[in-house]
C-alpha cells in the first residue's frame, strides 16, 4: 500500500510573506505572477490573520462533478486532482462549485489549480516558517496531537 | 534567454489629471539600477536648486527596486524620494510590506507625482488604467480608516494602499507615508510632501509578474542564498525577537540614549522592562514578515484592552521609549500605534518629545507656551497627547510638528544645543559617541542623520583581520577608534546603496550577504543582467555621488556634515561607553579622501564626477 501524502497548513506559524505564491507561480509559469499562482494567502492585517488557501485535494471533488467536459480527473494512486487543458472550455463552473476557492481564473480565463507539483510541492520546500508541509497522511493527526498536548501541557504547567 | 521587462515609469502631473508612461531603458538600469538610484536621478533631472519642499514643483517619487517582487529573497521594498522638508536637502524613505511588489506587477518600476491637485485625491491604478478619484471624504482619516475606506470603495481587498494620515495632512515635518497599516516610509517627512500635492493615498493593483530569466538556476541561487544568509548572527535573533532584540545589543554597548542623550544607557534591571524577551512573553502572538521573506523579523501583537497591530522596532522602543524616558511596554507600543494611524515617523516623533521635555527643563520654553501640559521626563500618558497635538498641529503641536530643529529654530534661546539632529533629521537611538564609525555614518549621509546610508553594523562584526584586508586597518572595526572609519563608511555606504536600488532588504543583506559578488549572482538568473561586483560598486559610489551634488546644488557643504556640538562637549556620562566623546572632523577628512571629494568643501571634484560619468551634473 503506498504512502499518501496531503499539503497541510499551520495557520499559526504563517508569517504571511507570500513566499508560497512567489515560487508556485516561478515554478508553474516561468515568472512571479501571484496572479496564477495555485497558492494564495488570504489576509486579514488588522486582526494578523495569514491563510493560505489552495486546493485540498477533495476524496469527492465538487469540481470534477460539475465539469461539463471531464477536463478536471483525480488521479486515483496519487490522489491529485488536475485540468486537462485541451479539454477544459473555460466556463469556470469548477470555480464557482469549489467551496474554498481552490481554483484560480486568471485574467485570460484559463483555470489553474495546484498539482502538488506532481509530489514534491515548492511552496512547502521553501516555507521559511514551515507553516506548510508536505506531510503522510497519518502524521498529519499525529503531529496535530502533539501540538495540541503541547499547548494543554502548558495550560496545566501554568 | 528570454527578455527581462523592467516595468514602466508613470508619470502623473496632479495639477492637470495628465499621465503617460514610459518603458525603463537598459542603460537606466545599469547606471542607477533601479529603486532609490533611479529616482535620485529622476530627482535630479526635475529639479534646479531652487524648489521648496512643500511647493508643487517638488516631485515626488514612487521607486520600486529591480528585483522589488521578484523571486529574490526579501524583495518587498520600495523607495519614496523628494525634497525633504525636514532638511531642504535630499530626502527618501524606505518601506517593506506589500505595495511595492503589487505596484510592480501592475506593470511600474517608478511613479512620479508632478504638481499639485486642486483638493484631496487619491491615486488608484489598476494595471495600465489610471484614475485620479476624489479623496474629500478620506481627508481627515487616519491611515487604517483610510486603507479600509478605498478596499471598500474599490471593492477589492487585495489592492495594496500606501496613505498619509492625519500629520501628512497637516503637513507635519515629520509625517511618514503608511502602507500595509504599519510599515512606514519614515524618514524625510515624505508624508508631508505627500500632504502638500492634496494626494491622500496610491491604491495599486497589479495582475502581471516579474520575469524570470534562467529558472534553474535561480531556484539553485535561492537556496544557496538561505544557506548563506542563515550563517549570519542577526538572522536567527531577528527570526525569533526581531529588531526589539537589539534593545540588548545596544543597551548593552552603552548606547541607548535616555531623556534626549542625556545618558545612554538603561541600568540591568529596567532594560529587562523593555527588552525584545518582555516584548516576545509578553505582547507577540506569532512571527509576521514582508513580501517573500525568509527571516521574518516582524510580529503580531497585542496589549490586551488596548490594541493590536503588527510591529515593534527597536527604533521605535527606543525614540517612544527612553529616550522620553518612558520604559513601559504598554506606553511605548501605544504611542507606536498612534504613531501609525496619525501616520507620524516615530524617530522623529520621539525625537521632538524628548528635545521639548529637557528644553522645558532647561527653562528655554515657559509655560504659556505648552498648552496647560506637564512636561516631564518618564510620564507614561504624554506621548499620547502629544502625538495627536502634533499631528494636528494643535498649540504646542504645531512646534513640535517641526520636528526638534525646526522647533529649536523657532524657539531660539540656545535651544539648537538640544535637538539631535544632523541636517534637520533626528539621530537615532543609537549614540554615536560610542559608536564612532555610526557617528561618521550620521554626519555624511545623504538624507541628513541617518543609519541606514551605511548601516555599519560590520564596524562590530567583521573581524580585525577582515578589516584589515578590506580597509586596510584593523582599527575600522575599533568602535571607539577614528581610524580607518573615513574608508570604512564609505564602503558601507557604496555596498548599502546596491539594497536601495535593488529593493532587497537591509536586514537579508546585512553581513553574510553583503558583498556585492553575492549580490550579482543574485541578480543575473532574474534578470538577465551580468555584473561584475566592481560594477556593482561603482553604480553605489555613482548613486552617492549623485545625492551629493544634489545636495551641494542646494548649497549644503563641509559645514553641514557635522554632528550636535553636545555630542563632542558632553561625555557619556555612565554605563559601559562612558567617557566617550565624538568629533567627527578628522574623520570627515579621511572620509572626503576616501571619497575622491575636496576636502575643505566636501564637494566631489570634477576628476570624481568624470571617473563616475556624473561630469554633466
Amino acid at each position: 500500500m503506498s504512502e499518501k501524502y496531503a499539503l497541510i497548513v499551520d495557520v499559526d506559524k504563517c508569517a504571511g510573506c507570500r513566499m508560497c505564491e512567489t515560487v508556485c507561480s516561478l515554478g508553474h509559469e516561468g515568472k512571479v505572477i501571484p496572479s496564477k499562482a495555485r497558492i494564495s494567502v488570504i489576509k486579514d492585517e488588522q486582526n494578523g490573520i495569514d491563510f493560505p488557501v489552495f486546493c485540498q485535494q477533495c476524496e469527492q471533488p465538487l469540481c470534477i462533478e460539475v465539469c461539463p467536459t471531464l477536463a478536471l480527473t483525480k488521479d486515483t494512486e496519487t490522489g491529485i486532482v488536475s485540468i486537462n487543458e485541451n479539454k477544459c472550455i473555460g466556463c469556470a463552473m469548477c470555480v464557482m462549485a469549489c467551496p474554498i476557492g481552490g481554483i484560480v481564473v486568471t485574467d485570460e480565463k484559463k483555470m489553474k489549480k495546484c498539482n502538488l507539483c506532481e509530489g514534491k510541492p515548492r511552496c512547502a520546500a521553501n516555507c521559511p516558517t514551515k507553516a506548510l508541509e508536505y506531510l503522510q497522511l497519518t502524521k498529519i493527526t499525529k503531529q496535530k496531537q502533539r501540538k495540541g498536548l503541547g499547548r494543554m501541557i502548558r495550560l496545566i504547567g501554568n | 534567454m528570454s527578455k527581462f521587462d523592467f516595468g514602466k515609469v508613470l508619470q502623473i502631473d496632479l495639477t492637470t489629471g495628465q499621465y503617460s508612461s514610459r518603458p525603463v531603458t537598459e542603460e537606466e538600469i545599469y547606471n542607477y539600477m533601479g529603486g532609490r538610484g533611479l529616482s535620485a536621478k529622476f530627482l535630479y533631472d526635475l529639479t534646479s536648486g531652487e524648489e521648496e519642499p512643500l511647493s508643487p514643483q517638488n516631485p515626488l517619487i514612487f521607486g520600486n527596486g529591480l528585483l522589488t517582487g521578484s523571486a529574490a529573497p526579501c524583495s518587498g521594498r520600495y523607495t519614496v524620494t523628494a525634497i525633504s522638508p525636514l532638511t531642504g536637502g535630499f530626502g527618501d524613505g524606505n518601506s517593506g510590506g506589500f505595495f511595492g511588489p503589487e505596484m510592480r506587477y501592475a506593470g511600474y518600476s517608478h511613479i512620479i507625482f508632478l504638481g499639485k491637485a486642486e483638493k484631496p485625491v487619491y491615486v488608484y491604478i489598476e494595471n495600465d488604467k489610471v484614475e485620479i478619484r476624489d479623496a474629500s471624504h478620506l481627508w481627515g482619516k487616519d491611515t487604517w480608516e483610510t486603507d479600509t475606506f478605498i478596499k471598500e470603495e474599490l471593492g477589492d481587498l487585495e489592492v495594496q494602499v500606501a496613505c498619509i494620515g492625519q500629520a501628512g495632512e497637516n503637513l507635519a515635518k515629520i509625517a511618514c507615508i503608511i502602507n500595509n497599516l504599519t510599515r512606514a516610509i519614515g524618514r524625510c517627512g515624505m508624508g508631508a510632501v505627500m500632504g502638500s500635492k492634496n494626494l491622500k493615498a496610491v491604491a495599486v493593483r497589479g495582475h502581471g509578474g516579474v520575469d524570470n530569466v534562467d529558472l534553474e538556476k535561480t531556484f539553485e541561487i535561492l537556496s544557496e542564498t538561505r544557506k548563506l544568509a542563515e550563517t549570519d548572527w542577526s538572522f536567527k535573533l531577528f527570526g525569533t525577537h526581531g529588531t526589539p532584540g537589539l534593545v540588548d545589543v545596544y543597551n548593552s554597548r552603552g548606547v541607548v540614549p535616555v531623556k534626549n542623550f542625556q545618558k545612554s544607557w538603561v541600568p540591568d534591571g529596567e532594560a529587562e522592562k523593555i527588552s525584545g524577551d518582555t516584548f516576545l512573553k509578553k505582547y507577540s502572538k506569532k512571527h509576521k514578515a514582508c513580501y517573500n521573506c525568509v527571516i521574518h523579523c516582524s510580529h503580531f501583537y497585542e496589549v490586551e484592552g488596548s490594541h493590536k497591530e503588527e510591529g515593534l522596532e527597536f527604533e521605535s522602543i527606543g525614540a517612544l521609549g527612553p529616550r522620553i524616558g518612558v520604559i513601559d511596554y504598554p506606553s511605548i507600543l501605544k504611542a507606536n500605534h498612534l504613531c501609525n494611524r496619525y501616520g507620524l515617523d516615530t524617530i522623529g516623533a520621539g525625537d521632538v518629545i524628548g528635545f521639548i521635555l529637557e528644553v522645558y527643563e532647561k527653562g528655554l520654553i515657559s509655560n504659556e507656551e505648552i498648552d496647560g501640559l506637564t512636561l516631564n521626563w518618564g510620564d507614561n500618558q504624554l506621548a499620547e497627547v502629544l502625538l495627536k497635538k502634533m499631528s494636528y498641529r494643535e498649540g504646542l503641536g504645531d512646534l513640535l510638528a517641526e520636528g526638534s530643529y525646526g522647533a529649536a529654530k523657532r524657539i531660539g534661546k540656545g535651544s539648537e544645543y538640544f535637538s539631535a539632529h544632523v541636517k534637520g533629521q533626528a539621530i537615532i537611538s543609537c549614540d554615536p559617541r560610542g559608536l564612532l564609525g555610526w557617528g561618521l555614518a550620521f554626519a555624511v549621509a545623504s538624507r541628513g542623520a541617518d543609519h541606514l546610508r551605511a548601516h555599519p553594523v560590520v564596524e562590530y562584526i567583521f573581524t580585525p583581520e577582515r578589516a584589515k584586508e578590506i580597509w586596510g586597518t584593523e582599527k575600522a572595526v575599533d568602535r571607539t577608534a577614528e581610524e580607518g572609519k573615513g574608508k570604512l563608511i564609505k564602503w558601507c555606504e557604496d555596498v548599502r546603496a546596491l539594497a536601495d536600488c535593488l529593493g532587497v532588504c537591509k536586514f537579508f543583506t546585512r553581513t553574510a550577504y553583503l558583498l556585492p559578488e553575492q549580490l550579482a549572482k543574485l541578480i543575473t538568473p532574474i534578470t538577465g543582467i551580468s555584473l561584475e561586483a566592481s560594477n556593482l560598486l561603482h553604480v553605489g559610489e555613482r548613486i552617492n555621488n549623485l545625492e551629493r551634488m544634489f545636495n551641494v546644488r542646494r548649497k549644503f557643504d563641509r559645514k553641514d556634515d557635522v554632528l550636535p556640538e553636545r555630542f563632542a562637549k558632553e561625555a557619556i556620562p555612565e554605563g559601559p561607553s562612558k567617557g566617550m566623546t565624538i568629533d567627527v572632523s578628522n574623520m570627515l577628512d579621511d572620509y572626503y579622501e576616501a571619497r575622491g571629494w575636496d576636502i575643505a568643501t566636501g564637494k566631489p571634484t570634477q576628476d570624481k564626477l568624470k571617473e563616475l560619468g556624473l561630469d554633466e551634473l
